[in-house]
């Protein structure tokens, strides 16, 4: 297990593991600065009518609940407290059970009823292609509603939906990978211009750089993104406040893990030069 | 014409769902409906071949005395045991009320999900590792690449901001939206051109070495 | 052309336009393209030279192919995570065969472990199309192509099992790829094995590049079987590539200098507007 500088990695892994359950019990949370791509993603569904619909989708799994599932409970305060109709799917099998617990704690925050004001589609088999079959038509993607599995022509929300995203305002989709907003900017935003938010892993991030502004409106990058957003609806929800004070003392533990890295590199780098000049 | 007809069928299916992409015609997007309905379908009847694989291959090393035997008699367990209680809660077997998930989702709560964000955690260890092995700066674009990752590293952090007064956000802000951004697009286009070329080859039915001889 | 696209536009009573026109230049470049292909292709048959720049990691297939057969150890090769409707994934079979003939060639085993049941089936295809090209039919093993799991991190901590278990030599990691390429690459880097890694997916390119002996980035990959093959189909392909690649850079440059000079305001001068527009 020993590298070329003779350390064994498993001490760098202690270390981070020390450092992180340390921080864990006795960190503290703290404001951080918002940024652009936050602040529009945030100030897109502000700037939503009340009624219109809103398709929020959830690609992720277990895997990445930590920094999504967050941005998800964000947005479904935000967009049911600006009584904005939400229309739930996902391409990923693992969501539903996630995104159902959600609705069923927070749409009762709001007196919301459910097939009025919310439904729940479920999961599609079938990735990008599920999504074309989607953005095609709901109806014909969907038989039944998955909280009810009752026909869809029996909730009254889906009477202002109709094929090719028609009535749907916005797509708001959490992704972790494939199938995911790479997919929905090619099956939604190039077919049928819908406008799209999205929240994502920190490995994805750096892909949304290039869709932003033109076929992104904005987006919520990894924990980080996640943090600064809850940061955003907390100013007039207090039912996200325990999650986004855990998100800031998070992010404590991840600045520290950062800095953690850089040091490891700033070390590493000093070796190599110290051993190459003995060597010479 | 063993090699034909999956070669007229790929091109024949290649080219309808392409249309439909372009035509919003009626007829055409009953065909490429049809096409996605029969994929999905596909999709689904291929697990079969998959777990078949699995079931295959396992049965053999448990038989034949294999030193992982044990590991692959859990894995069938796991397998069948999940499928069996999924499928008893859906149609209410053995007295559990229809429709109750509450074994399936036990079983998923306390063992999958924990195992998968196992699995995912140890990204965060290996990256510290490779970090300190491999960000060495051995050459020009090494370094570039090391100082861009410390950049990124500190900026996307609170703390990161608070040690170096402000600057690692900025830069963080400036690398991501135009050296990033402009990377990414780069690449983007150059494998969207390599899809593109193979796609084409494969719908108009000129790549053929991913079919048996 | 006004005539013309209006007539595509009108279809009559009840009846969908013919052809989005909004979507006609995508048409005409992708017709473009496929008569670029074609051309490039037809020169390359005909005998025209196309030069494709060294790629290290596609010389490094066969050193590593070589140490395991040494070392009397196995090659992995690992076709990435994503269904076969992907078309790195189609390509990564294609290779796929390449190394099953190198490795039936020496007499070495080959393990590939996949993810999707569809990519399997093409798997044990290209295995054993492989052996068959290389003269070796009876080198084909059908349980060295190995279904593990359709979930991601599953069949990642099946693949780091391989790793630890069987030590593969070499392993080869090319296609799509997703968070588990760390994992993969690490422990792969652990076991001691040289890993040759390529993919289109730029954001796993990083975590190759790190922990990898050789990473082949970006549209390197989809040059893999024309650098190995030399096929003159192949090779057009990659010129045709190039050209478009070429037009895009130039339209690209065009388009910045046109936006830049009708982008000024009264009293800006040409400095200032560049200034204000890209600052």
């Amino acid at each position: 297990m020993a590298s070329a500088t003779g350390l064994d990695r498993r001490w760098i892994f202690l270390v981070m593991g020390v450092l992180v359950v340390s921080l864990y019990v006795l960190g503290e949370a703290a404001e951080m600065p918002v940024n652009e791509y936050v602040q529009s993603y945030y100030d897109t569904i502000e700037a939503l009518p009340e009624g219109t619909i809103v398709m929020l989708s959830a690609d992720f799994d277990p895997a990445s609940m930590a920094e999504l599932l967050p941005m998800y409970q964000g947005t479904i305060h935000q967009l049911l407290r600006n009584n904005i109709r939400v229309l739930n799917v996902s391409t990923w099998p693992a969501a539903p059970p996630y995104t159902r617990a959600e609705f069923d704690r927070i749409a009762p925050q709001y007196e919301k009823v459910y097939g009025v004001d919310w439904v729940e589609l479920g999961f599609k088999p079938g990735d990008d292609v599920a999504m074309g079959q989607i953005g095609q038509s709901v109806r014909s993607a969907y038989a039944k509603d998955d909280r009810n599995l009752k026909p869809l022509n029996e909730l009254p929300l889906l009477n202002d939906v109709s094929a090719g995203f028609g009535g749907i305002s916005l797509l708001i989709t959490m992704s972790a990978g494939y199938p995911g907003i790479l997919e929905w900017i090619a099956q939604a935003g190039g077919r049928y211009e819908v406008p799209i938010l999205t929240g994502t892993t920190a490995v994805q991030t750096p892909d949304l750089y290039a869709y932003y502004p033109s076929q992104l409106e904005g987006f919520l990058g990894a924990a980080t993104g996640a943090t600064q957003y809850l940061q955003l609806v907390g100013e007039q929800t207090e039912d996200v406040h325990e999650s986004r004070d855990r998100n800031q003392a998070r992010m404590l533990i991840q600045s520290w893990v950062h800095i953690f890295i850089v040091l490891l590199i700033v070390v590493g780098n000093v070796l190599y030069f110290v051993g190459k000049r003995s060597a010479a | 014409m063993k090699r034909e007809i999956p070669i007229l069928l790929t091109v024949l299916c290649g080219l309808a769902i392409t249309w439909a992409f372009f035509s919003p015609y009626g007829p055409s997007q009953a065909v490429n409906d049809e096409l996605l309905a029969w994929g999905t379908v596909l999709f689904s009847v291929a697990f079969l071949l998959g777990i078949g694989n699995l079931v295959r291959i396992s049965l053999k090393q448990i038989s034949s005395g294999h030193p992982d035997r044990y590991y692959k008699a859990l894995l069938l367990l796991m397998l069948f045991g999940y499928l069996g209680v999924g499928i008893s809660e859906i149609h209410g077997w053995f007295g559990i009320t229809e429709g109750d998930n509450l074994r399936r989702d036990w079983i998923y709560n306390r063992i999958f999900q924990p195992l998968q964000a196992t699995m995912f955690s140890l990204l965060a260890f290996y990256i510290a590792s490779a970090a300190f092995r491999a960000f060495r700066a051995r050459s020009m674009e090494a370094t570039l690449l090391l100082v861009a990752g410390a950049i990124v590293m500190l900026g996307q952090v609170p703390l990161g901001d608070q040690i170096t007064g402000g600057l690692a956000s900025r830069w963080l802000a400036f690398l991501m939206s135009y050296i990033n951004a402009a990377g990414q697009k780069a690449i983007i286009v150059g494998a969207a051109l390599g899809t593109l070329a193979t796609g084409l080859r494969i719908v108009l039915g000129l790549e053929r070495s991913y079919l048996s001889e | 052309m006004e005539a013309f696209v209006s007539f595509l536009d009108s279809a009559g009573e009840g009846m969908a336009p013919w052809i989005d026109t909004g979507k006609f230049p995508t048409l005409v470049a992708i017709l473009a393209y496929a008569a670029v292909m074609f051309v490039s292709q037809a020169a390359a048959k005909r005998g025209v030279h196309i030069p494709i720049r060294r790629i290290a990691g596609l010389d490094a297939l066969d050193e590593a192919i070589g140490r395991s057969t040494e070392m009397g150890r196995p090659v992995l090769y690992v076709p990435g995570i994503d269904e076969i409707k992907e078309i790195q994934t189609i390509y990564s079979m294609m290779i796929l065969r390449h190394v099953a003939r190198k490795t039936a060639e020496y007499g070495t085993d080959l393990i590939v472990p996949v993810k999707d049941s569809v990519v399997m089936a093409f798997a044990e295809e290209a295995v054993k199309q492989g052996c068959q090209d290389a003269g070796r039919p009876d080198a084909f093993i059908a349980d060295n192509v190995r279904y593990l799991s359709n979930e991601q991190f599953a069949f990642c901590a099946g693949v780091a099992g391989i790793m630890n278990r069987e030590r593969p030599a070499a392993n080869i990691m090319l296609g799509m790829f997703f968070a588990e390429s760390l994992i993969l690459a690490e422990t792969g880097y652990e076991s001691g094995a040289i890993q040759v890694a390529g993919t289109a997916k730029q954001h796993q390119l990083p975590f190759f590049v790190a922990a990898c002996d050789y990473t082949i980035i970006g549209e390197e990959y989809f040059a893999v079987t024309a650098y190995l093959t030399r096929e003159p189909g192949l090779l057009g392909t990659i010129r045709a590539a190039d050209v478009i690649k070429g037009i895009a850079i130039a339209l690209l440059l065009v388009g910045v200098a046109l936006a830049t000079y009708f982008a000024d305001v009264e009293g800006e001068t040409w400095f200032t507007t560049f200034q204000r527009l890209y600052g």
